[in-house]
Protein backbone atom coordinates (compact mmCIF):
# COMPACT_ATOMS: atom_id res chain seq x y z
CA UNK A 1 0.00 0.00 0.00
CA UNK A 2 1.61 3.25 -1.15
CA UNK A 3 1.33 6.41 0.90
CA UNK A 4 2.22 10.09 0.52
CA UNK A 5 2.70 12.19 3.61
CA UNK A 6 2.13 15.92 3.50
CA UNK A 7 1.30 18.70 5.89
CA UNK A 8 -1.02 21.60 6.54
CA UNK A 9 0.98 24.70 5.67
CA UNK A 10 1.19 28.02 7.48
CA UNK A 11 -1.79 29.28 5.45
CA UNK A 12 -3.95 26.36 6.59
CA UNK A 13 -3.82 24.48 3.27
CA UNK A 14 -3.20 20.75 2.90
CA UNK A 15 -0.07 20.40 0.76
CA UNK A 16 1.93 17.47 -0.58
CA UNK A 17 5.21 17.25 -2.44
CA UNK A 18 5.08 15.56 -5.83
CA UNK A 19 8.22 14.20 -7.50
CA UNK A 20 8.69 14.82 -11.20
CA UNK A 21 11.13 12.39 -12.88
CA UNK A 22 14.24 14.24 -14.07
CA UNK A 23 13.12 17.57 -12.60
CA UNK A 24 12.62 19.36 -9.32
CA UNK A 25 9.67 18.28 -7.21
CA UNK A 26 6.65 20.51 -6.81
CA UNK A 27 4.53 21.45 -3.84
CA UNK A 28 0.80 21.17 -4.52
CA UNK A 29 -2.29 22.15 -2.56
CA UNK A 30 -4.80 19.31 -2.26
CA UNK A 31 -7.92 20.94 -3.72
CA UNK A 32 -11.00 18.75 -3.32
CA UNK A 33 -12.98 21.34 -5.29
CA UNK A 34 -10.85 20.61 -8.38
CA UNK A 35 -12.24 17.65 -10.32
CA UNK A 36 -9.23 16.97 -12.58
CA UNK A 37 -5.61 15.98 -11.90
CA UNK A 38 -3.16 18.86 -11.76
CA UNK A 39 -3.11 22.62 -12.14
CA UNK A 40 0.23 24.35 -12.78
CA UNK A 41 1.46 27.87 -13.35
CA UNK A 42 2.83 28.53 -16.84
CA UNK A 43 6.47 28.89 -15.80
CA UNK A 44 6.17 25.88 -13.53
CA UNK A 45 4.90 23.68 -16.39
CA UNK A 46 7.89 24.70 -18.51
CA UNK A 47 10.39 24.13 -15.69
CA UNK A 48 8.94 20.69 -14.95
CA UNK A 49 9.24 19.60 -18.58
CA UNK A 50 5.53 19.41 -19.33
CA UNK A 51 4.68 19.46 -23.05
CA UNK A 52 2.10 22.02 -24.16
CA UNK A 53 -0.53 20.39 -26.37
CA UNK A 54 -1.93 23.47 -28.13
CA UNK A 55 -5.29 22.62 -26.54
CA UNK A 56 -7.26 25.09 -24.46
CA UNK A 57 -10.25 24.76 -22.19
CA UNK A 58 -12.74 26.69 -20.09
CA UNK A 59 -12.74 26.02 -16.35
CA UNK A 60 -15.14 27.17 -13.66
CA UNK A 61 -13.56 28.74 -10.60
CA UNK A 62 -14.78 28.69 -7.03
CA UNK A 63 -16.24 32.15 -7.59
CA UNK A 64 -18.39 30.77 -10.44
CA UNK A 65 -16.40 32.86 -12.90
CA UNK A 66 -15.08 31.19 -16.04
CA UNK A 67 -11.40 31.19 -16.96
CA UNK A 68 -9.41 29.89 -19.91
CA UNK A 69 -6.42 27.62 -19.48
CA UNK A 70 -3.93 25.76 -21.63
CA UNK A 71 -3.43 22.01 -21.44
CA UNK A 72 -0.10 20.22 -21.10
CA UNK A 73 1.02 16.67 -20.42
CA UNK A 74 3.91 15.30 -18.40
CA UNK A 75 4.97 12.64 -15.96
CA UNK A 76 4.96 12.57 -12.17
CA UNK A 77 5.77 10.06 -9.46
CA UNK A 78 2.48 9.28 -7.80
CA UNK A 79 2.00 6.77 -4.98
CA UNK A 80 5.09 4.81 -5.96
CA UNK A 81 4.53 4.80 -9.72
CA UNK A 82 5.62 7.05 -12.58
CA UNK A 83 2.43 8.04 -14.38
CA UNK A 84 1.45 10.20 -17.34
CA UNK A 85 -0.68 13.11 -16.24
CA UNK A 86 -2.44 15.98 -17.96
CA UNK A 87 -2.28 19.40 -16.42
CA UNK A 88 -4.28 22.59 -16.64
CA UNK A 89 -1.89 25.49 -17.08
CA UNK A 90 -2.70 29.03 -15.99
CA UNK A 91 -1.17 31.90 -17.91
CA UNK A 92 -1.96 34.36 -15.12
CA UNK A 93 1.13 36.08 -13.70
CA UNK A 94 2.44 34.45 -10.50
CA UNK A 95 1.37 36.16 -7.30
CA UNK A 96 4.37 38.24 -6.26
CA UNK A 97 3.13 38.77 -2.70
CA UNK A 98 3.57 35.07 -1.88
CA UNK A 99 6.09 33.66 -4.33
CA UNK A 100 7.40 30.92 -2.08
CA UNK A 101 4.14 29.10 -1.35
CA UNK A 102 2.59 26.09 -3.10
CA UNK A 103 1.35 27.23 -6.50
CA UNK A 104 0.13 23.96 -7.98
CA UNK A 105 -3.22 22.33 -7.28
CA UNK A 106 -3.79 18.60 -6.97
CA UNK A 107 -7.32 17.54 -7.85
CA UNK A 108 -9.64 14.65 -7.13
CA UNK A 109 -8.76 12.75 -10.32
CA UNK A 110 -5.45 11.81 -8.68
CA UNK A 111 -7.28 10.78 -5.53
CA UNK A 112 -9.44 8.10 -7.14
CA UNK A 113 -9.11 4.83 -5.21
CA UNK A 114 -7.31 6.67 -2.41
CA UNK A 115 -8.00 7.59 1.16
CA UNK A 116 -7.29 11.27 1.85
CA UNK A 117 -6.76 12.15 5.48
CA UNK A 118 -6.29 15.76 6.58
CA UNK A 119 -5.69 16.16 10.29
CA UNK A 120 -5.75 19.90 10.80
CA UNK A 121 -5.11 19.58 14.53
CA UNK A 122 -1.74 17.88 14.01
CA UNK A 123 -1.13 19.49 10.58
CA UNK A 124 -0.78 16.09 8.93
CA UNK A 125 -1.91 15.02 5.45
CA UNK A 126 -1.93 11.42 4.23
CA UNK A 127 -2.89 10.04 0.82
CA UNK A 128 -3.00 6.28 0.68
CA UNK A 129 -3.97 3.77 -2.00
CA UNK A 130 -6.93 1.56 -1.17
CA UNK A 131 -6.28 -1.32 -3.61
CA UNK B 1 4.84 47.74 -23.72
CA UNK B 2 6.53 44.36 -23.81
CA UNK B 3 4.55 41.34 -24.94
CA UNK B 4 5.52 38.51 -22.64
CA UNK B 5 5.16 34.75 -23.03
CA UNK B 6 2.26 34.92 -20.62
CA UNK B 7 0.53 37.60 -22.73
CA UNK B 8 0.95 35.41 -25.79
CA UNK B 9 -0.32 32.33 -23.94
CA UNK B 10 -3.41 34.21 -22.75
CA UNK B 11 -4.10 35.58 -26.23
CA UNK B 12 -3.71 32.10 -27.73
CA UNK B 13 -6.00 30.61 -25.13
CA UNK B 14 -8.64 33.34 -25.59
CA UNK B 15 -8.61 32.89 -29.35
CA UNK B 16 -8.77 29.09 -29.19
CA UNK B 17 -11.64 29.11 -26.71
CA UNK B 18 -13.63 31.69 -28.69
CA UNK B 19 -13.19 29.77 -31.94
CA UNK B 20 -13.84 26.47 -30.18
CA UNK B 21 -17.14 27.70 -28.81
CA UNK B 22 -18.25 28.64 -32.32
CA UNK B 23 -17.50 25.12 -33.56
CA UNK B 24 -19.27 23.56 -30.57
CA UNK B 25 -22.39 25.57 -31.40
CA UNK B 26 -22.21 24.57 -35.07
CA UNK B 27 -21.75 20.88 -34.27
CA UNK B 28 -24.04 20.78 -31.26
CA UNK B 29 -26.27 17.96 -32.52
CA UNK B 30 -23.31 15.68 -33.29
CA UNK B 31 -21.54 16.44 -30.02
CA UNK B 32 -24.67 16.03 -27.90
CA UNK B 33 -25.09 12.53 -29.31
CA UNK B 34 -21.76 11.43 -27.83
CA UNK B 35 -21.63 9.61 -24.47
CA UNK B 36 -21.55 11.78 -21.36
CA UNK B 37 -18.01 12.62 -20.31
CA UNK B 38 -16.52 12.17 -23.77
CA UNK B 39 -13.52 14.45 -24.28
CA UNK B 40 -13.73 16.18 -27.66
CA UNK B 41 -10.63 17.91 -29.01
CA UNK B 42 -11.53 20.32 -31.79
CA UNK B 43 -9.12 21.75 -34.35
CA UNK B 44 -10.13 25.40 -34.35
CA UNK B 45 -9.19 25.97 -38.01
CA UNK B 46 -11.27 23.21 -39.59
CA UNK B 47 -13.73 22.28 -36.85
CA UNK B 48 -12.74 18.62 -37.22
CA UNK B 49 -12.31 16.74 -33.98
CA UNK B 50 -11.07 13.61 -32.26
CA UNK B 51 -12.61 12.04 -29.17
CA UNK B 52 -11.55 9.93 -26.22
CA UNK B 53 -12.70 8.80 -22.82
CA UNK B 54 -9.93 10.89 -21.26
CA UNK B 55 -7.76 13.83 -22.27
CA UNK B 56 -4.66 11.61 -22.14
CA UNK B 57 -6.30 9.17 -24.55
CA UNK B 58 -7.45 11.82 -27.02
CA UNK B 59 -4.54 14.29 -27.07
CA UNK B 60 -2.08 12.04 -28.99
CA UNK B 61 -4.80 11.47 -31.60
CA UNK B 62 -5.25 15.24 -31.93
CA UNK B 63 -1.52 15.76 -32.45
CA UNK B 64 -1.32 12.88 -34.93
CA UNK B 65 -4.26 14.11 -37.00
CA UNK B 66 -3.77 17.87 -36.96
CA UNK B 67 -0.02 18.23 -36.42
CA UNK B 68 2.14 19.29 -33.47
CA UNK B 69 1.47 23.02 -33.84
CA UNK B 70 -2.33 22.81 -34.22
CA UNK B 71 -4.38 24.97 -31.87
CA UNK B 72 -7.37 23.24 -30.34
CA UNK B 73 -10.27 23.49 -27.94
CA UNK B 74 -11.37 20.95 -25.35
CA UNK B 75 -15.10 20.26 -25.12
CA UNK B 76 -16.52 17.81 -22.59
CA UNK B 77 -19.91 16.28 -23.28
CA UNK B 78 -22.25 17.19 -20.39
CA UNK B 79 -19.25 17.60 -18.09
CA UNK B 80 -17.39 20.59 -16.67
CA UNK B 81 -14.09 21.29 -14.99
CA UNK B 82 -14.19 22.95 -11.58
CA UNK B 83 -11.17 24.49 -9.91
CA UNK B 84 -12.26 25.21 -6.39
CA UNK B 85 -9.09 26.95 -5.34
CA UNK B 86 -9.13 29.51 -8.11
CA UNK B 87 -6.26 30.65 -10.27
CA UNK B 88 -3.49 33.16 -9.65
Amino acid sequence: MAKIIGSVDELGRPVVRIDVPGHDSLLAVVDTGFNRALMLQHDQAITLGFAFTGLNEYVELGTSSISKVERATGRIEWLGRAIAVDAFVSAEPPATHRPDTARALLGTELLQDCLLLVDFSSRLVEIETQD
Amino acid sequence: MTVTDLDQARARSNFACEQGEIWVAKKKDHLDALPTGTVVLIDIVTGEYVTGKTFLEASPLFKQRFGPSALGFVHRVRDRTFIGGGIG
